[in-house]
């Protein structure tokens, strides 16, 4: 058995090896990974209107739930690109993964996160020694930490049960924990529960007072090798993701038409999150990296997460930024 | 007496330089791959963060417990219904059904009713180890049972046993090797349940450990939680084995 295992292995293994990087008909092989939250919607968006393969690239779109599973598997080389948590990024950087580039972000998706009660916790003060459900090292479970820590309930005040994004609401409708945070769309499923009260919103954080930004952003990472061993490509590559994102800017409905059936939302209110959303450009890019914004952010995040004990020590995040791969997409 | 001291000594000793082989061929692999720690953290780091973790001492004991309770209930279940099934075909008609529809499920598929049902209490993974370990448990013991010399309860029989007799001093003690073999498997089938059960709405055991380290990227966390949940199963295992040892005297010589 256990040499039977051995050799599927290797078999397995060559024929990763073997799979080429283009196809029969010139194209470049790409696969992205992304999930059901609308930072995915420009990768969906030009899978579905052909623009990967205007620019000479056929896409293997991958869906993985958890931005930690997403990271693992672009760290193995096998998915080369995708939208990804921050908080994911910075806490497996501070673990010593090496294995990609921060390549942009793509949007400034505020509001689209909070802490919901369960019916009988009408006011944070009430959740003291409660369970409170949240996916762990994701924006979600920092903006519950921090609305928490606002209003005088530190870390021990209550206490934090790790819940799958997909089942927090169901939990928090068994009434199984006083109250619990999530992303969009769960998080309008969430609000939707019998009895739920909404105690707050990422807005309403230390994080959006000073920065004005989301808890945990939306980052772009690519793999490290995939980018190395051809930059042209990596670049093309870029090039029509950020003519993606402009245009679903540009045009949330048309963007609407073409994913909606990726996401089990009735499509009115797909449209109206949308229209909310906030996307940044390539042109937008520079300006965001800088220490005002996203940097300073970061920082902020970095320190928040020591604090919490979620990492030992603070990563060089800024060595994993190309800034210049940014700037030669412009030029 | 001697050579089995020797003998013992030897295993022991082969055991240790093949650990200890093994831990190192790891080590000059992460060093000379210059493999990054989120990929595969060296052995030294593992249990550098073993070290700085106290060995996970609170989860494992956490863990252990849930096991051990889910275990225990459903033991106290399904051994009693296991030898009554053993020596009664007509139940084991009634009940063989239903087995059939609760064997296959594996213990993860339990989950979102067992949140429905429980909440996200300690009874919830009580309830995940105790599901996963019934009908293991019911069909070793039910085996166990049938596999049981027939002479051994004629001739309890024609001895004049009683029927309760019968199933005490002569069933259970035949059927006891094959029993504790059969725990042995199950309780080690627990373990998987457990980690299952800890990786969903919970903050605690080495289930929650592995999938906390595999959230903030700490593969290190990830190792040492699996390098826990292997000593903590050697442990049961030599308890099981001393468990053993007392109830079975007759077969002592033959480990």
């Amino acid at each position: 058995m256990g040499a039977a295992s051995g050799l599927g292995i290797v078999a397995f293994s060559i024929c990763l090896a073997c799979t080429p990087a283009s196809n029969d008909h010139g194209l470049d092989a790409i696969t992205i990974s992304g999930s059901t939250w609308y930072g995915h919607v420009p990768t969906l968006f030009a899978l579905e209107t052909g623009i990967f393969q205007r620019y000479g690239f056929e896409a293997d779109y991958r869906e993985i739930i958890k931005s930690s599973d997403r990271l693992a598997a672009l760290a193995s080389g096998r998915v080369h690109f995708g939208s990804f948590g921050q908080i994911s990024m910075l806490t497996s950087l501070a673990h010593g993964n090496r294995s990609f580039y921060w390549v942009g972000t793509q949007d400034m998706a505020k509001g689209f996160e909070g802490l919901v009660a369960s019916r009988g916790y009408p006011s944070y003060q009430q959740l003291k020694g409660q369970k409170v459900g949240i996916p762990f090292a994701t924006s979600a479970g920092l903006t519950a930490r921090l609305l928490l820590k606002a209003h005088g309930l530190g870390e021990g005040s209550v206490e934090f049960v790790n819940l799958d994004p997909a089942s927090i609401p169901s939990a928090l409708a068994s009434e199984g924990i006083a109250a619990a945070a999530v992303w969009e769309p769960y998080f309008s499923q969430l609000q939707n529960v019998e009895g739920a009260t909404l105690l707050g919103v990422d807005t309403e954080t230390i994080v959006h007072e000073r920065f004005g930004t989301m808890t945990g952003l939306d980052v772009l990472l690519m793999n490290k090798r995939w980018l190395d061993e051809d930059r042209d490509r990596a670049q093309r590559f870029m090039l029509a993701y950020w003519e993606a994102v402009e245009t679903v800017r540009k045009n949330p409905q048309k963007a609407v038409d073409a994913v909606w059936q990726h996401f089990a939302l009735d499509q009115n209110l797909l449209e109206a999150h949308l229209k909310r959303f906030t996307w940044l450009t390539l042109d937008e890019q520079q300006s965001a990296m800088t220490q005002s914004r996203l940097l300073g952010h970061t920082d902020f995040i970095l320190g928040f997460l020591q604090e919490i004990g979620f990492i030992d020590q603070i990563p060089d995040y800024r060595s994993a930024i190309r800034q210049d791969f940014l700037a030669l997409e412009k030029e | 007496m001697r050579q089995r001291i020797e003998r013992t000594w030897n295993t022991l000793l082969v055991s240790a330089l093949s650990l200890t082989g093994f831990l190192m061929f790891w080590q000059m692999a992460v060093i000379v791959g210059d493999v990054d720690p989120y990929t595969l953290p060296s052995p030294a780091q593992v249990f550098r963060l073993a070290w700085q973790k106290g060995f996970l001492l609170q989860d494992v004991l956490l863990s252990s417990s849930r096991v051990l309770a889910g275990f225990f209930m459903a033991v106290l279940i399904a051994t009693p219904l296991g030898l009554i099934m053993g020596i009664s075909p007509r139940l084991r008609t009634l009940v063989n059904p239903v087995l059939s529809l609760i064997r296959p499920l594996p213990a993860m598929s339990w989950i979102p009713v067992s949140i429905i049902w429980f909440g996200l209490g300690e009874e919830q993974k009580y309830y995940i180890v105790f599901m996963g370990s019934l009908a293991p448990i019911l069909v070793y013991t039910t085996e166990a049972t049938r596999d049981v010399d027939p002479i051994l309860l004629r001739a309890a029989r024609n001895l004049g046993a009683s029927r309760w007799q019968e199933v005490v001093y002569v069933l259970l003690p035949a059927a006891l090797p094959n029993l504790l073999a059969g725990l042995k498997v199950v309780l080690a089938i627990a373990w998987t349940c457990v980690i299952s059960a800890e990786m969903i709405g919970t903050n605690s055991g080495l289930g929650f450990a592995i999938l906390h380290g595999k959230d903030i990227g700490g593969t290190d966390l990830v190792f040492l939680g699996m390098l826990c949940i292997s000593m903590t199963v050697l442990v049961l295992d030599v308890l099981f084995r001393g468990l053993r040892w007392l109830l079975l005297p007759h077969r002592r010589k033959a480990h």
